[in-house]
Protein backbone atom coordinates (compact mmCIF):
# COMPACT_ATOMS: atom_id res chain seq x y z
CA UNK A 1 0.00 0.00 0.00
CA UNK A 2 2.52 2.01 0.45
CA UNK A 3 3.61 2.37 -3.32
CA UNK A 4 1.10 4.69 -4.36
CA UNK A 5 -2.70 4.77 -5.35
CA UNK A 6 -3.90 1.35 -6.07
CA UNK A 7 -7.34 3.16 -7.75
CA UNK A 8 -5.00 4.83 -10.22
CA UNK A 9 -3.00 8.66 -10.30
CA UNK A 10 -4.40 11.45 -9.43
CA UNK A 11 -4.28 13.58 -12.66
CA UNK A 12 -6.54 16.28 -12.18
CA UNK A 13 -7.05 19.18 -11.44
CA UNK A 14 -4.16 20.78 -13.23
CA UNK A 15 -2.08 23.26 -11.28
CA UNK A 16 -3.73 26.80 -11.02
CA UNK A 17 -7.15 25.73 -11.80
CA UNK A 18 -9.67 24.72 -9.19
CA UNK A 19 -12.01 22.15 -11.31
CA UNK A 20 -15.00 21.01 -9.69
CA UNK A 21 -15.96 18.08 -11.21
CA UNK A 22 -12.98 16.30 -9.66
CA UNK A 23 -12.98 13.47 -7.24
CA UNK A 24 -9.35 12.83 -5.59
CA UNK A 25 -8.40 9.60 -3.36
CA UNK A 26 -7.03 11.26 -0.09
CA UNK A 27 -5.55 9.44 3.13
CA UNK A 28 -7.26 10.80 6.13
CA UNK A 29 -4.30 11.51 8.80
CA UNK A 30 -6.40 13.45 11.27
CA UNK A 31 -10.57 14.05 12.45
CA UNK A 32 -11.75 16.56 14.63
CA UNK A 33 -15.36 16.19 14.83
CA UNK A 34 -16.55 17.38 11.23
CA UNK A 35 -13.23 18.43 10.31
CA UNK A 36 -10.34 16.36 8.89
CA UNK A 37 -7.03 16.51 7.39
CA UNK A 38 -5.50 14.25 4.33
CA UNK A 39 -2.74 13.48 2.48
CA UNK A 40 -2.40 13.33 -1.30
CA UNK A 41 1.12 13.13 -2.86
CA UNK A 42 3.04 15.29 0.27
CA UNK A 43 0.44 17.98 0.06
CA UNK A 44 -2.47 18.01 3.38
CA UNK A 45 -6.04 18.45 2.40
CA UNK A 46 -8.43 20.10 4.70
CA UNK A 47 -11.86 18.25 4.33
CA UNK A 48 -15.61 17.98 5.59
CA UNK A 49 -16.54 15.35 6.65
CA UNK A 50 -20.45 15.86 7.28
CA UNK A 51 -21.00 13.80 4.48
CA UNK A 52 -18.73 10.57 5.55
CA UNK A 53 -19.52 10.30 9.19
CA UNK A 54 -17.92 7.09 9.60
CA UNK A 55 -14.83 8.15 8.13
CA UNK A 56 -11.57 6.70 10.05
CA UNK A 57 -7.95 8.12 10.21
CA UNK A 58 -5.96 5.95 7.73
CA UNK A 59 -9.41 5.28 5.80
CA UNK A 60 -8.89 6.63 1.44
CA UNK A 61 -11.06 9.15 0.91
CA UNK A 62 -12.73 10.76 -2.19
CA UNK A 63 -12.61 14.49 -1.75
CA UNK A 64 -14.87 16.51 -3.93
CA UNK A 65 -15.16 20.39 -3.45
CA UNK A 66 -13.94 20.23 0.24
CA UNK A 67 -15.86 17.45 1.57
CA UNK A 68 -15.33 13.55 1.49
CA UNK A 69 -17.88 11.83 0.06
CA UNK A 70 -17.10 8.26 0.04
CA UNK A 71 -14.23 5.83 1.19
CA UNK A 72 -12.22 4.15 -1.44
CA UNK A 73 -13.04 0.53 -0.95
CA UNK A 74 -9.34 -1.47 -1.21
CA UNK A 75 -10.29 -4.99 -1.14
CA UNK A 76 -12.70 -3.77 -4.29
CA UNK A 77 -9.75 -2.18 -6.09
CA UNK A 78 -7.68 -5.11 -5.79
CA UNK A 79 -10.06 -6.90 -6.94
CA UNK A 80 -10.13 -4.60 -9.96
CA UNK A 81 -6.48 -4.73 -10.55
CA UNK A 82 -7.13 -8.68 -10.25
CA UNK A 83 -9.12 -8.72 -13.27
CA UNK A 84 -7.23 -6.55 -15.06
CA UNK A 85 -4.18 -8.71 -14.51
CA UNK A 86 -5.89 -11.44 -16.44
CA UNK A 87 -6.34 -9.97 -19.36
CA UNK A 88 -3.51 -10.47 -21.72
CA UNK A 89 -2.29 -8.94 -24.59
CA UNK A 90 -2.23 -11.38 -27.81
CA UNK A 91 0.63 -10.33 -30.28
CA UNK B 1 4.60 -5.05 -10.04
CA UNK B 2 3.68 -1.10 -8.66
CA UNK B 3 -0.31 -0.21 -8.23
CA UNK B 4 0.03 2.89 -9.49
CA UNK B 5 0.59 2.12 -13.00
CA UNK B 6 -1.56 -0.54 -13.18
CA UNK B 7 -4.93 1.54 -14.57
CA UNK B 8 -2.75 3.19 -17.09
CA UNK B 9 -0.33 -0.11 -18.10
CA UNK B 10 -0.09 0.24 -22.19
CA UNK B 11 -0.58 -3.81 -22.46
CA UNK B 12 -3.77 -3.69 -20.16
CA UNK B 13 -5.26 -0.78 -22.70
CA UNK B 14 -4.17 -2.49 -25.34
CA UNK B 15 -5.45 -6.01 -24.37
CA UNK B 16 -8.65 -4.62 -23.88
CA UNK B 17 -8.85 -2.66 -27.04
CA UNK B 18 -8.14 -6.41 -28.67
CA UNK B 19 -11.27 -7.85 -26.47
CA UNK B 20 -13.58 -4.74 -27.51
CA UNK B 21 -12.67 -5.49 -31.20
CA UNK B 22 -13.63 -9.31 -30.96
CA UNK B 23 -16.66 -8.79 -28.80
CA UNK B 24 -17.94 -5.35 -30.79
CA UNK B 25 -19.99 -7.28 -33.82
CA UNK B 26 -23.08 -4.81 -34.34
CA UNK B 27 -22.03 -1.05 -35.13
CA UNK B 28 -22.88 0.58 -31.78
CA UNK B 29 -23.32 4.42 -30.01
CA UNK B 30 -22.18 4.94 -26.56
CA UNK B 31 -22.27 8.07 -24.67
CA UNK B 32 -19.78 9.05 -22.04
CA UNK B 33 -22.64 11.64 -19.97
CA UNK B 34 -19.46 13.11 -17.88
CA UNK B 35 -17.57 15.49 -19.19
CA UNK B 36 -14.37 14.19 -16.93
CA UNK B 37 -14.88 10.73 -18.82
CA UNK B 38 -14.46 13.23 -22.18
CA UNK B 39 -11.83 14.86 -20.82
CA UNK B 40 -10.02 11.39 -19.95
CA UNK B 41 -10.98 9.86 -23.25
CA UNK B 42 -9.55 12.72 -25.11
CA UNK B 43 -6.20 12.86 -23.12
CA UNK B 44 -5.68 9.08 -23.45
CA UNK B 45 -6.57 8.94 -26.94
CA UNK B 46 -9.17 6.33 -26.40
CA UNK B 47 -11.52 7.22 -29.07
CA UNK B 48 -8.72 6.79 -31.94
CA UNK B 49 -8.11 3.13 -30.10
CA UNK B 50 -11.57 1.86 -30.72
CA UNK B 51 -12.77 -0.26 -33.50
CA UNK B 52 -15.04 1.59 -36.11
CA UNK B 53 -18.04 -0.31 -34.93
CA UNK B 54 -17.72 1.80 -31.75
CA UNK B 55 -18.83 5.15 -31.92
CA UNK B 56 -18.37 7.18 -28.61
CA UNK B 57 -20.47 10.49 -28.34
CA UNK B 58 -19.82 13.27 -25.84
CA UNK B 59 -23.23 13.91 -23.54
CA UNK B 60 -23.94 16.54 -21.18
CA UNK B 61 -22.28 15.70 -18.01
CA UNK B 62 -20.76 18.87 -17.79
CA UNK B 63 -22.40 21.16 -15.31
CA UNK B 64 -20.54 24.12 -16.49
CA UNK B 65 -21.62 23.51 -19.95
CA UNK B 66 -25.51 22.88 -19.38
CA UNK B 67 -25.86 26.20 -16.52
CA UNK B 68 -28.65 28.75 -18.92
CA UNK B 69 -27.39 31.73 -19.80
CA UNK B 70 -29.84 33.92 -17.55
CA UNK B 71 -28.41 32.23 -14.52
CA UNK B 72 -24.73 33.76 -15.56
CA UNK B 73 -26.41 36.87 -15.90
CA UNK B 74 -28.16 37.07 -12.90
CA UNK B 75 -24.83 36.07 -10.93
CA UNK B 76 -23.31 38.75 -13.16
CA UNK B 77 -26.16 41.49 -12.00
CA UNK B 78 -25.35 40.86 -8.35
CA UNK B 79 -22.48 40.96 -8.78
CA UNK B 80 -22.52 44.77 -10.92
CA UNK B 81 -25.12 45.98 -7.79
CA UNK B 82 -22.59 45.61 -5.03
CA UNK B 83 -23.56 41.69 -3.94
CA UNK B 84 -20.17 39.88 -3.47
CA UNK B 85 -20.66 36.79 -5.52
CA UNK B 86 -18.73 33.25 -4.83
CA UNK B 87 -18.58 30.28 -7.33
CA UNK B 88 -16.18 27.34 -8.43
CA UNK B 89 -13.31 28.71 -10.90
CA UNK B 90 -15.23 26.79 -13.69
CA UNK B 91 -17.54 29.31 -13.75
CA UNK B 92 -15.56 32.08 -13.82
CA UNK B 93 -14.90 32.55 -17.90
CA UNK B 94 -18.30 30.90 -19.23
CA UNK B 95 -20.28 33.94 -20.82
CA UNK B 96 -23.91 34.74 -19.97
CA UNK B 97 -25.90 37.13 -23.12
CA UNK B 98 -23.22 39.64 -22.68
CA UNK B 99 -20.30 39.38 -20.70
CA UNK B 100 -18.98 36.65 -17.78
CA UNK B 101 -17.86 36.99 -14.31
CA UNK B 102 -14.44 36.95 -15.06
CA UNK B 103 -15.14 40.46 -17.08
CA UNK B 104 -17.04 41.39 -14.16
CA UNK B 105 -14.27 40.70 -11.67
CA UNK B 106 -11.75 42.29 -13.72
CA UNK B 107 -13.69 45.91 -13.96
CA UNK B 108 -14.56 46.10 -9.94
CA UNK B 109 -17.43 43.45 -9.16
CA UNK B 110 -16.37 41.17 -5.95
CA UNK B 111 -16.32 38.06 -7.75
CA UNK B 112 -14.45 35.34 -5.75
CA UNK B 113 -13.11 31.80 -6.63
CA UNK B 114 -14.11 28.99 -4.03
CA UNK B 115 -12.78 25.58 -4.14
CA UNK B 116 -15.18 24.73 -1.73
CA UNK B 117 -18.93 26.24 -0.34
CA UNK B 118 -18.15 26.13 2.70
CA UNK B 119 -15.19 28.99 1.90
CA UNK B 120 -18.06 31.24 1.07
CA UNK B 121 -19.54 30.84 4.10
CA UNK B 122 -16.20 31.74 5.80
CA UNK B 123 -16.65 34.63 3.58
CA UNK B 124 -19.80 35.72 4.54
CA UNK B 125 -19.27 34.85 8.36
CA UNK B 126 -15.99 37.50 7.62
CA UNK B 127 -18.15 40.12 6.34
CA UNK B 128 -21.13 40.66 8.23
CA UNK B 129 -23.75 43.57 6.69
CA UNK B 130 -22.14 42.11 3.39
CA UNK B 131 -24.43 40.42 1.34
CA UNK B 132 -22.76 37.36 -0.24
CA UNK B 133 -24.11 34.87 -2.51
CA UNK B 134 -23.02 31.51 -3.84
CA UNK B 135 -23.81 30.47 -7.48
CA UNK B 136 -24.14 26.33 -6.70
CA UNK B 137 -24.09 24.76 -9.98
CA UNK B 138 -23.13 21.26 -10.26
CA UNK B 139 -24.67 17.42 -9.88
CA UNK B 140 -25.55 15.49 -7.75
CA UNK B 141 -21.80 15.05 -6.63
CA UNK B 142 -21.78 18.68 -5.66
CA UNK B 143 -25.69 19.43 -4.78
CA UNK B 144 -24.95 17.71 -0.97
CA UNK B 145 -22.09 19.95 0.14
CA UNK B 146 -23.91 22.73 -0.85
CA UNK B 147 -26.64 21.37 0.99
CA UNK B 148 -23.96 21.10 4.07
CA UNK B 149 -23.08 24.81 3.24
CA UNK B 150 -27.10 26.11 3.86
CA UNK B 151 -27.22 23.88 6.65
CA UNK B 152 -24.10 25.52 8.75
CA UNK B 153 -25.34 28.89 7.32
CA UNK B 154 -28.60 28.47 8.94
CA UNK B 155 -26.89 26.97 12.83
CA UNK B 156 -24.38 29.94 12.28
CA UNK B 157 -27.46 32.43 11.95
CA UNK B 158 -25.81 34.12 9.14
CA UNK B 159 -28.43 36.18 7.57
CA UNK B 160 -26.22 37.80 4.62
CA UNK B 161 -25.77 34.70 3.05
CA UNK B 162 -27.72 33.16 0.22
CA UNK B 163 -27.30 30.46 -2.55
CA UNK B 164 -28.43 31.31 -6.06
CA UNK B 165 -29.25 27.08 -6.75
CA UNK B 166 -28.46 25.99 -10.38
CA UNK B 167 -28.01 22.07 -9.97
CA UNK B 168 -29.10 19.51 -12.04
CA UNK B 169 -29.70 16.14 -11.91
CA UNK B 170 -28.07 13.36 -14.46
CA UNK B 171 -30.62 10.73 -14.60
CA UNK B 172 -33.84 12.44 -15.93
CA UNK B 173 -31.33 14.16 -18.27
CA UNK B 174 -30.62 10.71 -19.75
CA UNK B 175 -34.27 9.40 -19.88
CA UNK B 176 -34.53 12.56 -21.93
CA UNK B 177 -31.76 11.41 -24.17
CA UNK B 178 -32.87 7.77 -24.94
CA UNK B 179 -35.85 9.51 -26.72
CA UNK B 180 -34.34 11.69 -29.14
CA UNK B 181 -35.65 11.40 -32.85
CA UNK B 182 -32.14 11.91 -34.33
CA UNK B 183 -29.62 10.65 -31.61
CA UNK B 184 -29.66 6.83 -31.15
CA UNK B 185 -27.70 5.71 -27.98
CA UNK B 186 -26.74 1.97 -27.40
CA UNK B 187 -25.54 2.64 -24.36
CA UNK B 188 -24.48 4.70 -21.40
CA UNK B 189 -21.06 5.35 -19.54
CA UNK B 190 -22.43 6.67 -16.38
CA UNK B 191 -20.79 9.02 -14.67
CA UNK B 192 -18.91 7.61 -11.65
CA UNK B 193 -18.73 10.76 -8.95
CA UNK B 194 -22.28 11.12 -9.61
CA UNK B 195 -23.12 7.45 -8.86
CA UNK B 196 -20.73 8.07 -5.56
CA UNK B 197 -23.78 9.60 -4.37
CA UNK B 198 -27.03 8.14 -6.12
CA UNK B 199 -25.88 5.21 -6.44
CA UNK B 200 -26.21 2.58 -9.61
CA UNK B 201 -30.39 2.28 -8.86
CA UNK B 202 -31.56 5.40 -10.61
CA UNK B 203 -30.15 3.92 -14.04
CA UNK B 204 -32.49 1.05 -13.88
CA UNK B 205 -35.38 2.48 -15.25
CA UNK B 206 -32.94 3.56 -18.02
CA UNK B 207 -31.16 0.16 -18.77
CA UNK B 208 -34.97 -1.17 -18.48
CA UNK B 209 -35.98 0.96 -21.71
CA UNK B 210 -33.29 -0.56 -23.75
CA UNK B 211 -29.84 1.42 -22.95
CA UNK B 212 -27.51 -0.61 -20.70
CA UNK B 213 -25.76 1.86 -18.26
CA UNK B 214 -21.94 0.94 -17.12
CA UNK B 215 -21.37 3.18 -14.20
CA UNK B 216 -17.38 3.57 -15.12
CA UNK B 217 -13.91 5.19 -13.52
CA UNK B 218 -11.90 7.69 -15.13
CA UNK B 219 -8.12 5.68 -15.95
CA UNK B 220 -8.21 4.28 -19.23
CA UNK B 221 -8.50 1.03 -18.55
CA UNK B 222 -11.66 1.46 -16.36
CA UNK B 223 -12.83 3.43 -19.38
CA UNK B 224 -12.12 0.54 -21.43
CA UNK B 225 -13.22 -2.54 -19.29
CA UNK B 226 -16.75 -0.61 -19.80
CA UNK B 227 -16.85 -0.19 -22.87
CA UNK B 228 -16.24 -3.93 -23.20
CA UNK B 229 -18.92 -4.47 -20.86
CA UNK B 230 -21.25 -2.47 -22.66
CA UNK B 231 -20.34 -4.06 -26.22
CA UNK B 232 -21.25 -7.48 -24.36
CA UNK B 233 -24.24 -6.57 -22.90
CA UNK B 234 -25.16 -5.32 -26.56
CA UNK B 235 -23.87 -8.61 -28.25
CA UNK B 236 -25.89 -10.73 -25.86
CA UNK B 237 -29.08 -8.26 -26.32
CA UNK B 238 -29.01 -7.91 -22.81
CA UNK B 239 -29.75 -4.32 -20.96
CA UNK B 240 -28.41 -4.01 -17.40
CA UNK B 241 -26.97 -1.63 -14.84
CA UNK B 242 -23.53 -2.83 -14.31
CA UNK B 243 -20.79 -1.03 -11.90
CA UNK B 244 -17.43 -1.06 -13.45
CA UNK B 245 -16.51 1.32 -10.55
CA UNK B 246 -16.95 -0.44 -7.50
CA UNK B 247 -13.81 1.13 -5.50
CA UNK B 248 -15.51 4.36 -4.85
CA UNK B 249 -19.62 3.08 -6.06
CA UNK B 250 -22.39 1.06 -4.40
CA UNK B 251 -25.24 0.24 -5.55
CA UNK B 252 -27.28 2.30 -2.79
CA UNK B 253 -24.54 5.43 -3.27
CA UNK B 254 -24.10 7.41 -0.10
CA UNK B 255 -26.87 7.41 2.20
CA UNK B 256 -25.77 10.07 4.67
CA UNK B 257 -25.15 13.19 1.41
CA UNK B 258 -28.77 11.82 -0.24
CA UNK B 259 -30.43 12.78 3.23
CA UNK B 260 -28.95 15.75 3.23
CA UNK B 261 -29.70 16.64 -0.40
CA UNK B 262 -33.22 16.08 -0.09
CA UNK B 263 -33.62 17.81 2.91
CA UNK B 264 -32.44 20.85 1.56
CA UNK B 265 -33.45 20.50 -1.89
CA UNK B 266 -36.69 19.19 -3.84
CA UNK B 267 -36.70 18.30 -7.53
CA UNK B 268 -37.93 20.76 -9.80
CA UNK B 269 -38.42 21.11 -14.10
CA UNK B 270 -35.20 22.56 -15.08
CA UNK B 271 -33.84 24.19 -18.29
CA UNK B 272 -30.56 22.96 -19.67
CA UNK B 273 -28.12 25.01 -22.02
CA UNK B 274 -28.76 24.64 -25.27
CA UNK B 275 -31.67 22.20 -24.79
CA UNK B 276 -35.61 22.17 -23.99
CA UNK B 277 -36.84 22.08 -20.35
CA UNK B 278 -36.77 18.93 -18.65
CA UNK B 279 -38.49 17.82 -16.21
CA UNK B 280 -37.77 17.36 -12.20
CA UNK B 281 -34.16 17.51 -13.66
CA UNK B 282 -32.99 20.73 -11.50
CA UNK B 283 -32.97 21.08 -7.56
CA UNK B 284 -34.59 24.25 -6.34
CA UNK B 285 -34.33 25.50 -2.41
CA UNK B 286 -37.26 24.32 -0.10
CA UNK B 287 -39.75 26.72 1.25
CA UNK B 288 -38.48 26.08 4.52
CA UNK B 289 -35.09 27.38 3.93
CA UNK B 290 -36.27 29.94 1.36
CA UNK B 291 -34.47 32.78 3.72
CA UNK B 292 -30.82 31.44 1.68
CA UNK B 293 -32.61 31.41 -1.21
CA UNK B 294 -30.91 34.04 -3.56
CA UNK B 295 -33.81 34.02 -6.09
CA UNK B 296 -36.46 34.97 -3.42
CA UNK B 297 -34.33 37.45 -1.62
CA UNK B 298 -33.20 39.57 -4.58
CA UNK B 299 -36.48 38.66 -6.19
CA UNK B 300 -34.77 37.40 -9.29
CA UNK B 301 -36.35 36.61 -12.65
CA UNK B 302 -34.68 34.34 -15.00
CA UNK B 303 -36.21 34.44 -17.90
CA UNK B 304 -34.71 32.45 -21.01
CA UNK B 305 -31.74 34.54 -23.26
CA UNK B 306 -31.71 32.88 -26.59
CA UNK B 307 -28.36 31.60 -27.73
CA UNK B 308 -26.28 33.34 -30.59
CA UNK B 309 -27.34 32.82 -33.92
CA UNK B 310 -25.60 29.95 -35.43
CA UNK B 311 -24.71 28.18 -31.85
CA UNK B 312 -24.72 24.80 -31.79
CA UNK B 313 -24.49 23.98 -27.90
CA UNK B 314 -27.23 21.91 -27.66
CA UNK B 315 -26.83 19.36 -30.67
CA UNK B 316 -23.21 19.13 -28.87
CA UNK B 317 -24.78 18.57 -25.79
CA UNK B 318 -27.21 15.90 -26.89
CA UNK B 319 -24.58 14.22 -28.67
CA UNK B 320 -25.99 15.16 -32.46
CA UNK B 321 -22.75 17.19 -33.61
CA UNK B 322 -19.31 16.97 -32.52
CA UNK B 323 -17.78 20.37 -31.46
CA UNK B 324 -16.12 21.16 -34.64
CA UNK B 325 -19.39 20.99 -36.49
CA UNK B 326 -20.40 24.29 -34.55
CA UNK B 327 -20.90 27.49 -37.03
CA UNK B 328 -19.06 29.24 -34.28
CA UNK B 329 -16.21 27.33 -33.88
CA UNK B 330 -13.16 29.36 -34.11
CA UNK B 331 -14.77 32.26 -35.18
CA UNK B 332 -16.21 34.74 -32.65
CA UNK B 333 -13.16 36.32 -31.09
CA UNK B 334 -13.71 36.74 -27.07
CA UNK B 335 -11.63 38.98 -25.03
CA UNK B 336 -8.66 37.48 -23.10
CA UNK B 337 -8.82 38.05 -19.54
CA UNK B 338 -6.99 36.38 -16.92
CA UNK B 339 -5.37 33.56 -17.91
CA UNK B 340 -3.67 30.99 -16.42
CA UNK B 341 -1.02 30.58 -19.51
CA UNK B 342 0.28 32.22 -22.41
CA UNK B 343 -0.76 29.69 -24.77
CA UNK B 344 -4.49 29.62 -23.16
CA UNK B 345 -5.19 33.07 -23.85
CA UNK B 346 -3.93 33.30 -27.29
CA UNK B 347 -6.36 30.25 -27.63
CA UNK B 348 -8.94 31.60 -25.59
CA UNK B 349 -9.01 34.56 -28.43
CA UNK B 350 -10.32 32.29 -31.01
CA UNK B 351 -13.20 30.23 -29.50
CA UNK B 352 -17.03 31.06 -29.42
CA UNK B 353 -19.13 30.65 -26.39
CA UNK B 354 -20.37 27.32 -27.03
CA UNK B 355 -16.79 26.40 -27.10
CA UNK B 356 -15.08 27.72 -23.96
CA UNK B 357 -18.06 26.02 -22.36
CA UNK B 358 -17.02 22.99 -23.32
CA UNK B 359 -13.60 23.63 -23.36
CA UNK B 360 -13.70 24.08 -19.49
CA UNK B 361 -14.14 20.45 -18.59
CA UNK B 362 -12.82 19.26 -21.76
CA UNK B 363 -10.52 20.89 -23.44
CA UNK B 364 -8.47 19.11 -25.39
CA UNK B 365 -11.32 17.51 -27.71
CA UNK B 366 -12.86 21.45 -28.56
CA UNK B 367 -9.42 23.08 -29.02
CA UNK B 368 -8.03 20.58 -31.50
CA UNK B 369 -9.09 23.11 -34.51
CA UNK B 370 -9.07 26.06 -32.46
Amino acid sequence: MTEGYPWGRPSWPQKGRYSMCVALPVRLVKVEGQRGIGELGGSTVKMRLDLLPEAEVGDYVLVHAGFAIQQVDEEEAQETLRLLQAIQWER
Amino acid sequence: MKYIDEYQNREKVQALVQQIAKIATIPSCFMEVCGTHSHAIARYGLRELLPDNIRLISGPGCPVCVTPPEVIDAAIDLATDGVWVATFGDMMKVPGSQTSLDEVRAKDGQVKIVYSPMQAVQWAQDNPGQQIVFLGVGFETTAPSVAISLLEAQQLGLDNFTILAAHKLIPPAMSALIDQPDVHIDGFLCPGHVSVIIGSRPYEPIAAAGAPCVVAGFEPTDILQSIRELAQMRRDEKSEVIIQYRRAVKPEGNPTALAKMSQVFEPADCRWRGLEEIPASGLQIRDEYSRFDAQKRFELELKPVPEPPGCECGAILRGAKRPTQCGLFGKRRVAPTIPSAPAWSLRRALVPPSIVMKADCSRIIHYVAA
